[in-house]
């Protein structure tokens, strides 16, 4: 096998070339990193050689300037003997040699800020170490230290010059010699002193360039190195590259292509499968993707046999699996072989059926002569047919359509029966129900009320129903065939040619819409010689109606008598309301179509044929003023709000003359939503009733205005006579005319009054009697001017109307009754009350005999003893008298003492006469 | 004290002097009368009166309600309507010349005075 030899190369392979590489590498990579840390130690050496030479002169340079600070200190001592640079000059010494604290920064120029004041930082908190110590911590050669200490031995041998300058200075000031101290500045400045300063000097240069010569060989050598280093990594990695460009490329050999080719073929093989071809060169045989192409290419044609294979099989598990039962058993009758159809069929599996004798299904619904036969012709024809009733598995037994055929070998002996099996149970029952129901369907025709004939293609009748000889009368014997039934039916040969002719038609129309048959209403001569009217119509039975078709006939005799009276009546009614003189409308809404009757258009002075029967016939003629309302109210009835339409409007005629209507109408028909479909209405001409109605108005509005007039008038004369009865009494020196004239003024203020309330009433005709008497009892009272401030008026009159004449009497006598109380009742300022009352006589609020009682009472000194005398002396109380007679009243005069007088009339208001207006 | 001064316009006579006396009873000093609506307006321009008693009807062509209103406009005097029927005065023609007050006919001494005070209050 081909994968076993590549499986081999592959460890050949592996440890020669690519674990060689990876060793080189690894090892390349340690001595890279070697070299890098030896390059940074270097690197760290030649900083610390620099540093050190930065230390070392700065230390130097400090002996240095320390002995020149020493010399300038001492120098300034001896010229100016301040005592503080003494003190500065023991101040250097004391921190070069270690015992006093060296300041911060003392490397760096610091006694020159002393010397001008500036206070140096803190010293206490440094060290204490002299210079020399300092240059042994620095790293300095055994060779330089000496020369430092030589250096600083010469140092002390100066300080010796100076402090005996110093010593020899401090005497002269003191001794006052001046020659002595001159000469401790010569010392500061002669031969000796600057020889021993030089040779301090001398040593310190020594040093600096011995220290210049040792630290720049330190630097120089590590450098060198440093190079050295530089140039061996360059080679190191020059190397590494090479390697890894070796390993790669051989790496690309063992694969047979780049890791990014390698990697995305196999991730395709990994989710599409074998469908991405791999192609293998020449090149790449020997390779990862020669040996994946290789595979894949023997992957490939074994699919291609697989797939192969899988159609023949399922080709022959198909053939086998038909929706037939297919058993195969040997020739013993044991199954073989069974397939799924065979197993639904009997409801065994196919595992249970193998191996068991075919016998297993057999019903007792079939005797032993059946299977006798049955195996008789299989033996002899080789095969047999037909229907078998089998057990199945569920117990029940189903009707199965068996075929069995025989396999035989070479030798003409059986070897095996295949039996194929389909149930036919259903099949078989729903044959026998369609034969039920046909003979149902027998059944149901006779049953039927209809009158049914069945056709058949040939014009035969085959035959007519129960309904149709009882109620038509013919028998089959009468009418065998169509051609037979038409004279009998339709005796009159113009008539049988109409139907005829509509039959055919009705039957095309049918035929070429695919629509039931559209009845057709016939007058049918019966047996009994009647004529009886039938929608007539009929069905094909099988599809078209060229063959065996059922003629319905449904009797229509009673709806068409119906129909035909109630056209009459309708022609009846019609005629009558014509006669009336009203015009007839008959509005179809729908259609906005309306049916106007000859007396309608006579009305408004067409002939009959000058009006068409649209809706505008009549709407366009209505008066624009009416319009409006006729509208309204049409509307109104048509939704249903109004019981019927009533509307008085005016249409104008043929001559341009305007005609008032009285239109009425009412809805006769709706639809099931409500809407109207059908108004029926009269028009009624009431022009000359409208004309004498607004005439009737017209002389009513005069005669209102006329009375007004009248009343105005009477009311402007009753003003004059007041007036001059005004003027008369003003003129009058005599008290007692005076009082008379002033009494006449009262009295006719009364009847003023009464116009003034007829007036407001608007009727000219009654009055509210409480209100008017109110007003009278009121005025009599405020007439009275002397009184009114003593005596109260208290009003409750009931409201009841009165006629003209009741309504003067009872003013005139209510002023008198007020009048003659305020005159007697309250003499002299006395004080009390005049009541007036108008209230039912019987305690009812409108009592129905209409009898009503008017008192007046006061509270003031009631009757005198001799009333009776003076009533008959007084002109009012004689009024009294008069009007009380006037109204038919009951008048009763009492005194109650101490409680003043009181006066009543009992009496019956009348209703108000009507007003005749004379025309 | 001055009287005040009323203006009386009334076609009928006998209603006018009637109305003439009550208004000397009453402390006032009667003028006119006027039998027309021009003669009211005239006299009211010449007189000055401090009010004016105005018939609504008179038998002119000019009535009192336009009478009342130039009078009114013209000199600023306010009216006191007399009519037959109460209806007139409150009619909205009668309401526009906004008159002081007004009097039903017939009326009673007490009513002229109480209608004459409240306009002279009024003002």
């Amino acid at each position: 096998m081909p994968i076993k030899t590549t499986s081999k190369a592959i460890k050949n392979l592996a440890p020669t070339t690519f674990n060689r590489n990876l060793w080189l590498l690894m090892g390349m990579l340690v001595l890279i990193a070697v070299g890098f840390a030896t390059y940074v130690w270097l690197e760290e050496r030649v900083n610390r050689a620099n540093e050190l030479r930065i230390q070392s002169s700065m230390l130097t340079d400090e002996l240095r300037q320390s002995s020149e600070d020493l010399t300038k200190m001492v120098r300034i001592y001896v010229a100016t003997g301040n005592p503080l640079y003494k003190k500065y000059y023991q101040d250097i010494l004391d921190i070069r040699n270690g015992k006093k604290p060296r300041p911060a920064q003392y490397q760096q120029i610091y006694r020159d800020f002393v010397l001008a004041g500036d206070v140096p930082p803190d010293a206490s908190s440094h060290q204490l170490i002299s210079l020399l110590d300092l240059m042994r911590q620095a790293d300095f050669s055994e060779q330089e230290i000496q020369k430092l200490t030589t250096a600083k031995t010469n140092s002390d041998t100066l300080t010796k010059i100076e402090f005996e300058a110093m010593r020899l200075s401090e005497a002269a000031v003191v001794a006052e010699n001046v020659a002595e101290h001159n000469k401790a500045t010569l010392m500061l400045h002669d031969e000796v002193y600057l020889q021993a300063k030089s040779s301090i000097m001398k040593p310190i240069n020594d040093v600096i360039s011995m220290m210049d010569m040792h630290t720049i060989a330190a630097v120089n050598s590590a450098e060198m190195a440093i190079i050295y280093l530089r140039a061996l990594i360059i080679v190191f990695a020059i190397g590494l590259t090479f390697i890894l460009i070796r390993t790669y490329s051989s790496l690309k050999n063992q694969l047979g292509g780049t890791p990014q080719e390698v990697y995305s073929l196999i991730s395709n093989i990994g989710t599409d499968g074998l469908s991405t071809a791999i192609h293998a060169t020449a090149d790449n045989e020997d390779s990862v993707l020669g040996w994946l192409a290789k595979k894949q290419a023997s992957l490939i044609e074994l699919e291609r046999e697989r797939n192969i294979n899988e159609s023949d099989l399922r080709i022959a598990a198909a053939a086998f699996e038909t929706q037939d039962g297919i058993v195969v058993t040997d020739a013993h009758s044991v199954v073989l072989r069974a397939n799924s159809a065979f197993s639904k069929i009997i409801g065994y599996t196919v595992e249970e059926v193998v191996g068991r004798d075919m016998n297993f299904i057999q019903s007792d619904r079939q005797d032993a002569h059946f299977y006798t036969v049955m195996w008789e012709s299989i033996l002899s024809n080789g095969s047999w047919q037909g229907e078998i009733w089998n057990r199945i598995k569920s117990g029940e037994t189903r009707l199965h359509w068996l075929t069995i055929s025989t396999v035989k070998n070479e030798d003409n002996v059986v070897t095996h029966y295949v039996g194929t099996y389909s149930d036919i149970t259903e099949r078989k029952q729903a044959e026998v129900e369609l034969t039920k129901s046909i003979y149902r369907q027998r059944a149901t025709v006779d049953a039927s009320p209809v009158p049914l004939a069945l056709n058949d293609e040939q014009g035969n009748i085959t035959y007519l129903n129960n309904a149709f000889i009882r109620q038509i009368g013919y028998t089959l014997e009468d009418i065998p065939t169509i051609a037979d039934w038409w004279p009998y039916a339709y005796p009159d040969p113009q008539y049988r040619q109409w139907v005829a002719d509509k039959w055919q038609k009705s039957l095309e129309e049918a035929k070429r819409t695919s629509q039931p048959f559209v009845p057709i209403e016939l007058k049918i001569q019966c047996k009994d010689g009647l004529e009886r009217y039938f929608m007539v119509s009929a069905s094909a039975i099988e599809g078209g109606y060229t063959g065996e078709h059922v003629v319905a006939f449904y009797d229509i005799t009673e709806r068409k008598q119906a129909d035909e009276a109630l056209r009459e009546s309708e022609f009846r009614w019609k005629f009558a309301i014509e006669g009336s003189g009203d015009g007839l409308w008959d509005w179809n809404v729908p259609e906005s179509s309306v049916f106007f009757s000859t007396r309608w258009k006579t009305m408004l002075g067409f002939a009959g044929d000058e009006i068409g029967s649209s809706l505008d016939e009549w709407s366009k003629r209505i008066h624009p003023d009416d319009m409006a309302k006729v509208m309204a109210d049409v509307q109104a009835h048509l939704d249903g709000t109004t019981p019927h339409y009533v509307n008085e409007h005016r249409v104008s005629c043929k001559d341009g003359s305007w005609k008032w209507i009285l239109d009425r109408g009412v809805v006769v028909e709706r639809d099931a939503a409500g809407k109207a479909l059908r108004v029926i209405g009269t028009h009624t001409d009431i022009t000359s009733r409208k004309q004498a109605a607004l005439a009737l108005l017209a002389a009513l509005q005069d005669k209102d205005a006329l009375l007004k007039e009248v009343h105005h008038r009477v009311k402007n004369n009753l003003q004059v006579i007041t007036s001059l009865l005004r003027l008369e009494a003003g003129r009058c020196v005599v008290a007692d005319t005076k009082e008379v004239l002033g009494y006449m003024r009262g009295r006719i203020r009364t009847m003023a009054q009464l116009h003034e309330s007829l007036y407001r009433s608007g009727t000219f005709a009654s009055v509210d009697l409480g209100v008017y008497l109110s007003q009278v009892a009121t005025q009599a009272f405020k007439a009275q001017e002397l009184n009114c401030d003593s005596v109260r008026l208290t009003l409750n009159l009931g409201s009841v109307q009165a006629g003209m004449d009741q309504a003067t009497a009872a003013g005139l006598l209510l002023n008198e009754l007020v009048s003659n109380c305020l005159k007697h009742g309250f003499p002299e300022g006395q004080t009390g009350e005049v009541s007036v009352e108008l209230q039912p006589a019987n305690d009812q609020d409108k009592p129905a005999d209409g009898r009503w009682s008017l008192r007046v009472s006061d509270t003031g000194a009631g009757l005198s003893p001799d009333f009776e005398d003076k009533r008959k002396a007084s002109l009012g109380l004689q009024l009294v008298t008069d009007m009380n007679h006037q109204l038919d009243g009951i008048l009763v005069i009492d005194s109650v003492p101490g409680a003043g007088a009181r006066f009543s009339v009992e009496f019956t208001v009348q209703a108000p006469a009507v007003l005749v207006i004379p025309p | 004290m001055i009287k005040r001064t009323i203006l009386v316009v009334e076609d009928e006579r006998i209603i006018a002097r009637d109305i003439a006396m009550q208004l000397c009873d009453l402390g006032y000093e009667p003028l006119g009368p006027a039998d027309t609506g021009e003669q009211a307006i005239e006299m009211a321009g010449q007189l000055r009166p401090d009010l004016v008693l105005m018939d609504v009807h008179l038998g002119s062509a000019m009535d009192g309600i336009e009478a009342a209103q130039a009078i009114r406009t013209q000199f600023d005097i306010p009216t006191v309507f007399l009519s037959a029927f109460s209806g007139d005065a409150n009619s909205a023609r009668a309401q526009l010349a906004k008159p002081a007050g007004y009097l039903a006919k017939p009326f009673e001494d007490y009513e002229l005075r109480e209608v004459i005070e409240a306009a002279f209050k009024d003002r």
